[in-house]
Order: C-alpha cells, then sequence, then structure tokens
C-alpha cells in the first residue's frame, strides 16, 4: 500500500476515535456547563427582570445567531413566557468588549432594561461610567431600537449618551440593537409593526415635527443619480418638509448616505444626518457623523448653487484630514438642496 | 521503579532541570489553588497520553509520530478541558488559556519523544505521574512565594483560605506587594529558586567556587 495512503488512513482513524470520544465526553458535560453558566448569570437575570421567577437558556433554538449575541435567555412566571433576555458582545473603547444584558416583554414588545454586565479596557472614570448610566430604554418599543445604524442615532442625540465616552456607550447601545433586532425578527407578535421601521425612525430624527412621511420619489421623472429618495414630512395632511436621501462618493469612492430634511414654507434646513458612513476611514473619515457642520436652519439656497469638486469653500465648516468624508457630505447636501430650489420650488409642489 | 518515579521531582525535574513548562509556571502561579489545578490537569494529560503513546509505539510510523502524539495530547488536553468546566468552573475560570495551551507543554511532548514511545506502558505511567508531581511541587512552591508575598494569602482551594494578613492585625504588611503576583515578579521567585537549586547541586557536587 502506498505510504502516504497508510499514514492518511492511520491518522484519520486516529481522528475518528478522538472525535467519539469528544462526543461522549461532550454528551457528559455540556449540560452540566450550560446549567453553571445559567447559574452564573441568574443573578443578572434576576435583577434585570424581576418580575420573572424561571429562566431557560434557549440559544440553542436558534440558528445562525450573529456572533454578538452570546447567549438567549426566556425568563417565565407560572409557566408562562413573559420576556426574552439577550446577552450580547460588542466592541467598545479600544476594541474592548462589551457585554450587555437586553431584556424585552414579548407581550409588550418593549425593552423591560438593560444593564451593562462586563466593560474591558474602557477608561476609568470615564467610559465605565457606562455601568451606572441610565440608557433611557426601559418602556419604550424594541422596534425602535432594531434594525437601526448605532452611528447614526447616537449621532442624532435621540439617544442617552456619556460625553466624553461614545465609543463606550454606542458599544452598550450596539448590544441593545442586535438583541432588539433579532427580537423583531423571531418574537415580536404585535400586528401594527412598520415594515420599515428603520426608514422612518430615522426621517423622524430629521423631521421631528412630522408625523407620517410619504414616499414621492416617482413623482419626479429625473433624479440626479446621488439622490436615491424624495419624502414629504407630514403632519394632518399637510406637508412639512421635503427629505432627501441622498448617496454621494466619499473616501476612495465609498459611498456616504444623508438625509436632508428641508422646511417647505420657510426654505430652511431642519435636520441633516448621516445615515451610512461605514465605507469611510474609522475614527477619521466616518466622525461625519458625530460633527456638527452648522447646517440646521440654515436657507437651503446657501448650499443649492455651491460645489466642493475643488476645494470646500471658505463659509462652509471643515475637518482637518477628512476632507474627502467631509465633500461627500456636502455633495450630499448640495444636491438635495439644489433639487429643492430648482426642481421642487419650481415645480410648484411647495405652494 | 521508584527511580522512574522520584526522578521527575528531583533528578530530572522538568521544570527546574530540564527547563520545560516555562509559559504556565510564569503565568498561573498566583494562588496556590490554580498551581494544584494546573498540577492535577498536567497529571492527567501526561500519564494518559504517556500511556496511549507507549501502547501503541509498536504501530505508530516513525515518520508521523509526531502528528499522532500532538493529536493524543490535544485529545486528551481538551477532555480534561471540557471536565474542568463542567465540575470545576471556577479553577476553569481561573486557569483560562492555559489549559489548551497544555496542549504545546514541552513537558508532556518531550516524555512522549523521549520515553513513553520506547518504553512499556506500566513504566511510562510511573514516569508520567513522577514528572507530574515534580511539576506540580515546583508550581506550589512557587505559588505559595508569590501568593504570600503578594497576597499574603495561601489559597489550598477554594475558600479554605490561610490568611496570613491576619496575624499582623487589620493592616496590610508592605511587604505584601502586587508586584510579586506580577509577571515581573513571577521571574524573580524563579530566578531566586533557580540560583538555590544550583548552590545546593553545586554543594552536591563539591564545585562550590
Amino acid at each position: 500500500m502506498n505510504k502516504t495512503l497508510k499514514y492518511g488512513l492511520f491518522l484519520l482513524v486516529l481522528g475518528v476515535i478522538v472525535a467519539g470520544l469528544f462526543a461522549i465526553v461532550n454528551s457528559i458535560t455540556a449540560p452540566i456547563i450550560a446549567e453553571n453558566e445559567l447559574k452564573e448569570v441568574l443573578p443578572m437575570l434576576e435583577d434585570i427582570d424581576e418580575d420573572n421567577d424561571e429562566f431557560k437558556d434557549v440559544t440553542e433554538d436558534y440558528e445562525e445567531l450573529p456572533i454578538s449575541i452570546l447567549k438567549i435567555f426566556a425568563g417565565y412566571k407560572d409557566g408562562k413566557n413573559n420576556s426574552i433576555i439577550y446577552w450580547t458582545s460588542t466592541i467598545g473603547y479600544g476594541g474592548g468588549e462589551i457585554n450587555v444584558l437586553t431584556a424585552i416583554d414579548v407581550n409588550s414588545n418593549q425593552v423591560i432594561d438593560t444593564i451593562v454586565t462586563g466593560a474591558v479596557a474602557q477608561t476609568a472614570g470615564i467610559g465605565d461610567k457606562i455601568f451606572d448610566f441610565d440608557f433611557d430604554v426601559a418602556g419604550n418599543p424594541v422596534v425602535n431600537y432594531a434594525n437601526i445604524n448605532v452611528d447614526t442615532a447616537v449621532g442624532s442625540g435621540d439617544l442617552a449618551v456619556i460625553s466624553g465616552a461614545t465609543i463606550s456607550v454606542k458599544g452598550v447601545y450596539s448590544g441593545i440593537i442586535i438583541a432588539s433586532t433579532h427580537f423583531v425578527e423571531n418574537f415580536e407578535t404585535s400586528d401594527d409593526v412598520d415594515e420599515e421601521p428603520t426608514i422612518e425612525y430615522i426621517l423622524k430624527e430629521v423631521d421631528s415635527g412630522s408625523d407620517d412621511f410619504v414616499e414621492i420619489t416617482d413623482e419626479f421623472t429625473d433624479l440626479s443619480e446621488n439622490i436615491l429618495k424624495v419624502f414629504n414630512g407630514k403632519t394632518n395632511d399637510e406637508v412639512n418638509s421635503v427629505i432627501y436621501l441622498t448617496s454621494t462618493p466619499g473616501y476612495r469612492g465609498g459611498l456616504v448616505e444623508i438625509l436632508t430634511a428641508i422646511d417647505v414654507e420657510t426654505n430652511l434646513i431642519l435636520g441633516v444626518v448621516v445615515t451610512d458612513a461605514t465605507s469611510q476611514t474609522p475614527n477619521l473619515g466616518d466622525v461625519i457623523v458625530d460633527h456638527d457642520f452648522d447646517t440646521i436652519g440654515k436657507d437651503a439656497n446657501i448650499y443649492a448653487d455651491l460645489s466642493v469638486e475643488d476645494s470646500i469653500p471658505e463659509e462652509l465648516e471643515a475637518i482637518t484630514g477628512a476632507t474627502a468624508s467631509v465633500k461627500a457630505y456636502y455633495r450630499g447636501l448640495i444636491a438635495a438642496t439644489n433639487h429643492f430650489v430648482y426642481e421642487y420650488l419650481e415645480a410648484g409642489l411647495g405652494e | 521503579m521508584k527511580d522512574n518515579l522520584l526522578k521527575g521531582i528531583f533528578k530530572e525535574n522538568p521544570i527546574l532541570v530540564s527547563m520545560l513548562g516555562f509559559c504556565p509556571t510564569l503565568a498561573i502561579t498566583t494562588k496556590l489553588e490554580n498551581a494544584i489545578g494546573m498540577g492535577i490537569a498536567v497529571l492527567f494529560v501526561l500519564v494518559l497520553s504517556n500511556f496511549m503513546v507507549s501502547l501503541i509505539r509498536n504501530i505508530v510510523p516513525d515518520e508521523i509520530r509526531i502528528p499522532i502524539y500532538i493529536v493524543i495530547i490535544a485529545a486528551f488536553v481538551t477532555i480534561i478541558e471540557m471536565l474542568m468546566a463542567a465540575f470545576l468552573p471556577g479553577l476553569h475560570e481561573s486557569l483560562g488559556i492555559f489549559i489548551p495551551l497544555i496542549v504545546v507543554n514541552c513537558i508532556i511532548l518531550g516524555r512522549a519523544e523521549a520515553f513513553a514511545s520506547e518504553n512499556k506502558p506500566l513504566a511510562s505511567i510511573v514516569d508520567g505521574v513522577g514528572m507530574a508531581i515534580g511539576f506540580t511541587l515546583v508550581l506550589s512552591l512557587i505559588s505559595i512565594v508569590r501568593e504570600v508575598l503578594g497576597f499574603g494569602t495561601i489559597t489550598i482551594w477554594k475558600d479554605l483560605v490561610i490568611n496570613i494578613n491576619n496575624l499582623f492585625g487589620d493592616d496590610k504588611l508592605v511587604i505584601f506587594t502586587d508586584f510579586f503576583v506580577s509577571p515581573a515578579g513571577a521571574f524573580i521567585v524563579i530566578g531566586f529558586l533557580f540560583a538555590i537549586v544550583a548552590a545546593i547541586r553545586n554543594k552536591r557536587t563539591g564545585e562550590v567556587k
């Protein structure tokens, strides 16, 4: 027999024996390990979800879990499942791991509470404030956190943040978002769930005065390639604003998505939110998400005719070292305001 | 048989003489409990791997003996890790990465290659026991020194702790400094231990300068 084949067979047989041995030992130890882990986390589960008296680890009921979800527990009271609790692991300051428990009520689809159970390498006195900070998520609908972009949500000011500890805070919110997203996809029972919670939620960030948003993209036949969608923000069927979702090239051609809301009566910019800057350099280009460009409250006409192709005009706010990403921001803003001034208003839609 | 057992403890001690297995020696010797736990894990793996290697020594093709030894050692390490996680979770967490790293502990592979592959199963088991005891004794000695100087305690097992601090009232003595449970403290303690062993050996062989 060929020597190589013989050696291969030898190792194969050895591997099979070892695998069988592992299977036997694992069948004995796995339930005990799971029980130990539950015992370890039980005090924290009781702390976050005090209404329930029994908790079960249901992680294995779900296939292809995101790597950030460590465990999923179900909380029971008198044998009835009332809550789902996620234990997540996300990245905080300096790449340190942040562990968060997020409990969600399966009856009301509201977040019961969230607690930080561990944080590695977060700055003492700053980042580690996340342990005691009230993230103000208790009682809020889980759909508010599902599928949202953490950078956008934190940057918008709608989520509670700790000054100077944004990255640690984002780590915590990432855990809540991952938990909420999985919950919405797997547990949520409410019938009145918005099919597009993400865009609805973000549209409200740029135009909090409107309570209804209608897409009007199809009303325009010759939209610039940078404009992806156009919405009207309405209250009592009356149009308050035009909101543009734009996508423009930034650093090395990576696309940056921006929502720009403009008041149809005053032509003032109501809000600008960077909804996606993940293609930009971390901690450099993507600072445009949090940066205040001082555009809110300004007249749309100021930006409609500007160009940033050669350089950023002096009157515009810039960020040293992030010129390409800043240009992408202004390209989006200019595309939106230009369309608003020369297409939307010209067509008499604002009257 | 007696010599085979004792050589691992004194004459061929894996740490003090062969200078093998330094990573866990430096890393986990912050508490006596860790040393005992690591010693038990190494004893389990060393004895069983020595036994298995000796048992199959006549049928193992020489060209692939090392991968075979590694698979056997890795299998036993994985099993002990599973058992520790299930039945000794505290110790499992305390020893952490150093349990899986037993796979690459030179003592285990070294004994498989140098002894078990050339000797009968019973002799190989005795060799494994002797080496593991020698390893555990040195780990324990270093741990006691470091834990006493570092924390002022000796943690024998879980809550069974001798608190030397209590002998001196409420205040922690100045000599009990965290330095000794840091990596630098480990090097210094081991350095002193080597010096003592060298002095004893020199005295025995009459080579005192």
